[in-house]
């Protein structure tokens, strides 16, 4: 019964680490978690223990680590708990458990934490036909592109870029773009580990 | 005059294009790998980053840059092969 409840409450802790870690949930806060989870234990024992957390889930979400390396890094852990910085083998399965329902999530939410420039969210587009230019000019006729591309940094609101594409320049992009997918398959097919995203 | 498509906002679409439409003049592209970064060690996420060169009406140019996950980029790639598609039978 009291292993159920330790258990139950260091995986609220370790949620509530998560969401303010790397959810960016603001609301959450170390004294928040106290009083919900371990109103009982002592500030010092709580910071402690907050602490400890916080620094293995940080080592385990920067490494990304797979199942057998999470295996091999708690029990060289739990093997410290002489030391007193250790962890109990309840608490290696808690985290084990923890990171495996969270391991995708943490994972893109650092990579979106280390993507600066503006991400591409969204793309819509029309075709025209234009029986002459803005000037009048029907030398310029023929199907224009509108291309709407919505950008974004990471937390900020969206810039929106219309981008106005006669056909060559569509067939310039095309171009390129055929380049980028052809040095994309060069470096999945030569890399040997593969990203789950290829 | 164009008919809308459904679900068309013409309203805006036409704001837009008046206000700030742009003329693509180049594209440039890079494609990298983040490897690894202060907050995870173990990045190893390939990116397409573009610049794009663009005129805005009044012919000043300026740069558009932006990065995407090889999801979104060939998200994009088949909305061009769309958009040339149509552009071919027009």
């Amino acid at each position: 019964m009291a292993d159920t409840d330790a258990a139950k409450s260091l995986s609220g802790l370790l949620n509530g680490i998560t969401q303010k870690v790397y959810y960016n949930n603001p609301d959450i806060t170390e004294e928040l978690l106290k009083n919900e989870l371990y109103l009982e234990m002592s500030q010092d024992e709580f910071s402690a223990l907050h602490e400890k957390m916080r620094g293995l889930l940080k080592s385990i979400a920067s490494a990304d680590m797979d199942q057998g390396q999470l295996d091999a890094f708690l029990t060289a852990q739990t093997k410290r708990r002489q030391g007193g910085a250790g962890l109990s083998s309840e608490q290696a399965a808690v985290l084990t458990r923890f990171w495996k329902t969270h391991r995708t999530k943490v994972r893109e939410s650092l990579l979106n934490q280390s993507r600066w420039e503006p991400a591409l969210r969204g793309v819509s587009w029309r075709v025209d036909v234009q029986a002459g230019d803005r000037r009048g000019d029907t030398a310029h006729s023929g199907a224009v592109a509108l291309v709407e591309l919505e950008l974004g940094r990471t937390g900020e609101s969206s810039d929106f870029v219309c981008l106005e594409m006669d056909e060559s320049k569509v067939n310039l992009l095309l171009k390129k773009m055929g380049d980028i997918q052809q040095s994309i398959d060069r470096i999945v097919h030569h890399s040997p580990q593969k990203s789950e995203e290829a | 005059s164009w008919e809308p498509l459904p679900h068309w906002d013409s309203a805006r679409w036409c704001d837009l294009c008046e206000a700030l439409c742009l003329q693509l003049v180049d594209i440039q592209w890079k494609l990298g790998m983040a490897v690894s970064s202060d907050t995870c060690r173990s990045l190893n996420c390939p990116y397409v980053m573009v610049m794009l060169k663009v005129a805005d009406p009044s012919g000043q140019i300026c740069q558009k840059s932006f990065e995407m996950t090889i999801p979104q980029f060939q998200n994009l790639h088949s909305h061009f092969k769309d958009i040339a598609a149509v552009m071919e039978t027009v």
